[in-house]
């Protein structure tokens, strides 16, 4: 094993573990807290991915706006309704920013700025903002486990089969990496994860009822949105001309890097399930 | 107006106090301080003395000192540069920032421990109600009585008002407490074991276990009656639901007619009592005051119309009512059905309006809160509910479902669950007796000043505590038009309330402007903790973001207030209905 593959392994599962730690043993407050600071940090690598960081109310602006977003949701994620308060703010955060710099010119620059920040401060939303109210629910805990199992278990199923038998490219403008038998790779992977979960919830969790087929299903149709979300990620760090969002975890990248996949999967769970 | 000069004192007076706190320290400390405003923004007033130039600027929603070199990007001259803020030890530095809230803690303070000296009003220590068959009266509490002390495992604790007897409960759940009680002109002690109830915390609103003496109410019920079916009082053309708030009449010889003010239903009993027995059975009168009770058209309360007077006379002995309430046919209204929601459990089970309820899977039913504690605690262990009721002097029966109902918390605006059978009672409760807390001495002043400090203090970092654990909904800030409000409110109640409310806030600035968020006085200090670990100072972009999001933050919840103050008014219920 090479060097940077022992650092990627030790704190892929340090990681892991203390994520893990913190779920099951952890308390609510403490899952709040967790995402609170995973989507803070998320915010602040997105703007650095698209160069918002440099206008300074906008960045801090975003802070609070995922914070309160998460915080406030943290019992029913906030509805459509709330969530349009993200674009006013948002707005109103460029042009304060415009107006104490220089009102007379930068314009063009301005629209793009604020779709940035609006989709910015709902990228993390997406990511951290449904998994208190999921935790929240009874046996919500194992949903969240499953959730995360699914993704990275078909992140890395997706890696090793795309790297062994891959020839067709997904799209390879984007992620020159990822290929079609990966994607195929990466269901499989998936559904076997659910599989694996599902002794282990029978074994540790004999209490909590979670049929075999509600899991295959979930796993069947979360497996495709991971790799969407993997895309997305792909799309916003070439178009930015980034390698990766962030150092955070040695040997991973940034957290958008490692969470990623979970973009549209825990929305979707909440949805399909509470 | 004298809202708005209530107001206004009290910001002048909390700013003036804490800016002078920052000010006085500074100026210890060697500093050039160069301008002391009052409100901020465009000067409206302004002089020189010395070196510092005073103001009193146009929007009063706070004050500022100006301290040279507080701002890391300005020019010192040479000459100046010892007197500069940014060239001070941190000790010093930090000393001014806590200079502020400290400054507020020490008026609130003041102000209480002279509150105390004047005489401060509170509820009175007294169990108002203590229900029949309760545990509370099987162990030999009465109505009315009044705590005087309580002796716990550890001391032997004065009790002055009601909410220090509530704490003594919840801090000595489950063990023996001894209750020295005033009853009349006599002393009497009572050895009782507080049981723990998951209850809503009086000012916070959120559920605690609480120390509960099962059976023992703050509030008497009120002294509203409506009558027994073919009774005497019944007879009388009183128009019932009624609440009665004075009874007249003239005793036998006696030329003056005597006026019992009425407060509670066992005012009502006495004061009855005393004047049937106080007149002749052959001929007598009594006059009723009070006011009829009619259904609101908004529904949920009951609110009273116009006084009124009634005259019941008898003229011989066949026609005399009983010197007890309950035998001449008054009934409280405490279990009389005020109204019937449709196609509830309670319509279900026949229930209707007018009927008295008489009793809950055969345990006599006297109290509403027992009632309402019975309900929960049946229907949440899933247990069938048999209602026993009277109907036109008839005994009716019947299982009654529940229904589980969202009820959205007054204070913290938090939804719980709540399980109810759909029917509205007449439980109007009479105000609780009041005493007041005075203080011999000046040192008893102090101490009682200090206690209240400590106590409002830890009250207030629990409340921030679960706003912040989200408990409390965001919902219930209030922002300065609350603020404005309940000091002008109070400025035209006297000068104790006044006083108080001063105090209240003073405290709320003290704890407020300590919150680690930039630009108040707690993220300076976080800034200074900062830079003592990294041992520089922290970068100019860093501070930028740092403040920005700080005032971000602040105009943030400022909004949030805001709205909250103009929901409170009323204003956006125009466009609900």
């Amino acid at each position: 094993m090479s060097q940077e593959t022992k650092t990627r392994v030790l704190f892929g599962f340090s990681a892991a573990a203390l994520v893990l730690g913190i779920l099951f043993f952890g308390n609510t407050q403490l899952v709040l807290l967790t995402c609170l600071l995973g989507a803070s940090i998320a915010w602040h690598e997105f703007t650095q991915i698209t160069g918002l960081n440099r206008l300074k109310v906008v960045y801090s602006t975003g802070h609070l706006i995922v914070g309160a977003t998460i915080f406030l949701g943290s019992k029913t994620p906030l509805s459509l309704a709330s969530l349009s308060w993200i674009c006013l703010a948002t707005f109103l955060a460029i042009v304060i920013e415009h107006w104490s710099a220089d009102r007379n010119k930068s314009v063009d620059q301005a629209w793009n700025q604020w779709l940035l920040s609006v989709f910015g401060c709902f990228y993390p939303v997406f990511i951290f903002g449904f998994i208190t109210p999921i935790v929240r629910m009874s046996g919500g805990t194992l949903w969240v486990f499953l959730g995360l199992t699914v993704v990275f278990f078909g992140d890395t199923a997706a890696y090793a089969v795309g790297r062994r038998i891959g020839k067709r490219k997904l799209w390879p403008a984007v992620s020159p990496g990822k290929t079609i038998e990966g994607a195929v790779g990466g269901v499989l992977g998936s559904l076997v994860a659910a599989a694996l979960s599902y002794f282990l919830f029978q074994k540790f969790f004999p209490s909590v009822e979670v049929p075999l087929a509600k899991l295959l299903i979930f796993a069947l149709l979360a497996a495709p949105m991971a790799q969407m979300g993997d895309l997305l990620e792909s799309l916003l760090k070439r178009s930015n001309g980034a390698k990766d969002s962030g150092a955070l975890i040695p040997g991973h990248g940034g957290i958008l890097d490692r969470c990623d996949g979970l973009t549209f999967v825990f929305v979707f769970l909440y949805q399909l399930f509470f | 107006m004298d809202y708005i000069i209530g107001f206004l004192v009290l910001l002048c007076v909390l700013v003036f106090i804490h800016e002078f706190g920052h000010f006085y320290v500074a100026k210890l400390c060697g500093m050039k301080v160069e301008v002391f405003s009052i409100g901020m923004g465009l000067k409206l007033l302004k002089f020189k003395k010395g070196e510092t130039e005073y103001a009193l600027s146009l929007f009063p929603l706070g004050g500022y000192v100006k301290i040279l070199g507080q701002d890391p990007r300005e020019e010192v001259a040479k000459h100046e540069e010892h007197r500069s803020f940014k060239n001070k030890a941190t000790w010093q530095k930090a000393a001014v920032v806590l200079a502020g809230p400290i400054a507020n803690l020490v008026l609130a303070f003041f102000v209480l421990a002279f509150v105390y000296m004047k005489g401060a009003p509170t509820t009175a220590p007294v169990f108002s109600r203590v229900v029949e068959g309760s545990p509370a009266a099987l162990a030999g509490f009465q109505n009315g009585d009044w705590v005087e002390s309580i002796q716990t495992p550890n001391a032997n604790i004065e009790i002055k008002e009601l909410s220090q007897l509530q704490d003594v409960l919840d801090e000595n759940l489950s063990k023996s407490l001894t209750f020295t009680l005033k009853r009349g002109d006599e002393n009497s002690t009572i050895t009782y074991t507080p049981t723990s109830l998951l209850q809503r915390h009086p000012k916070l609103g959120v559920m605690e276990e609480r120390g509960t003496i099962d059976g023992v109410e703050y509030f008497a019920p009120a002294a509203s009656v409506t009558t027994r079916v073919r009774s005497w009082a019944d007879q009388q053309s009183l128009p019932y639901p009624f609440q009665i708030t004075q009874i007249q009449y003239t005793a036998k010889n006696a030329t003056q007619a005597t006026t019992l003010e009425i407060e509670n239903f066992y005012d009502f009993e006495s004061g009855w009592s005393k004047a049937i027995s106080e007149q002749s059975r052959e001929s007598g009168q009594i006059v009723l005051k009070g006011y009829p009770i009619v259904d609101t058209p908004d529904g949920q309360e009951a609110s009273p119309a116009e006084e009124q007077e009634h005259n019941i006379a008898w003229n011989h002995v066949g026609n005399a009512p009983a010197s007890n309430v309950n035998d001449s046919g008054f009934v409280s209204t405490e279990m009389y059905l005020f109204k019937i929601v449709e196609g509830s459990p309670a319509a279900k089970a026949g229930l209707k309006t007018g009927d008295i309820l008489q009793s809950v899977n055969g345990e006599a039913m006297t109290s509403f809160v027992l009632f309402k504690r019975r309900i929960q605690e049946l229907a949440s262990k899933g247990e069938t509910i048999h209602l026993e009721w009277l109907r036109n002097g008839e005994l009716l029966k019947s299982d009654v479902n529940t229904r589980v109902v969202e009820v959205e918390d007054e204070i913290t605006k938090v939804d719980s669950k709540q399980f109810q059978i759909g029917a509205a009672f007449l439980a109007l409760k009479a105000p609780p007796p009041l005493t007041m807390i005075k203080a011999s001495s000046l040192g008893q002043a102090a101490q009682l000043g200090w206690h209240k400090t400590s106590d409002l203090v830890r009250t207030m970092l629990t409340s921030f505590y679960h706003l912040l654990v989200g408990n409390i909904s965001i919902n219930t800030l209030g922002g300065p038009i609350t603020i404005a409000k309940v000091s002008g409110d109070s400025f035209t109640r006297g000068l104790v309330p006044f006083l108080q409310m001063m105090a209240f806030i003073s405290l709320n600035l003290f704890i407020l402007n300590l919150f680690p968020i930039p630009v108040l006085d707690g993220g300076h200090l976080v800034l200074f903790a900062v830079e003592s670990i990294l041992r520089r100072p922290v970068s100019i972009k860093a501070l930028e973001i740092w403040t920005t999001t700080g005032v971000v933050f602040l105009l943030m919840i400022m909004g949030v207030a805001l709205f909250n103050d103009i929901d409170r008014m009323g204003l956006f219920q125009i466009f609900k209905s």
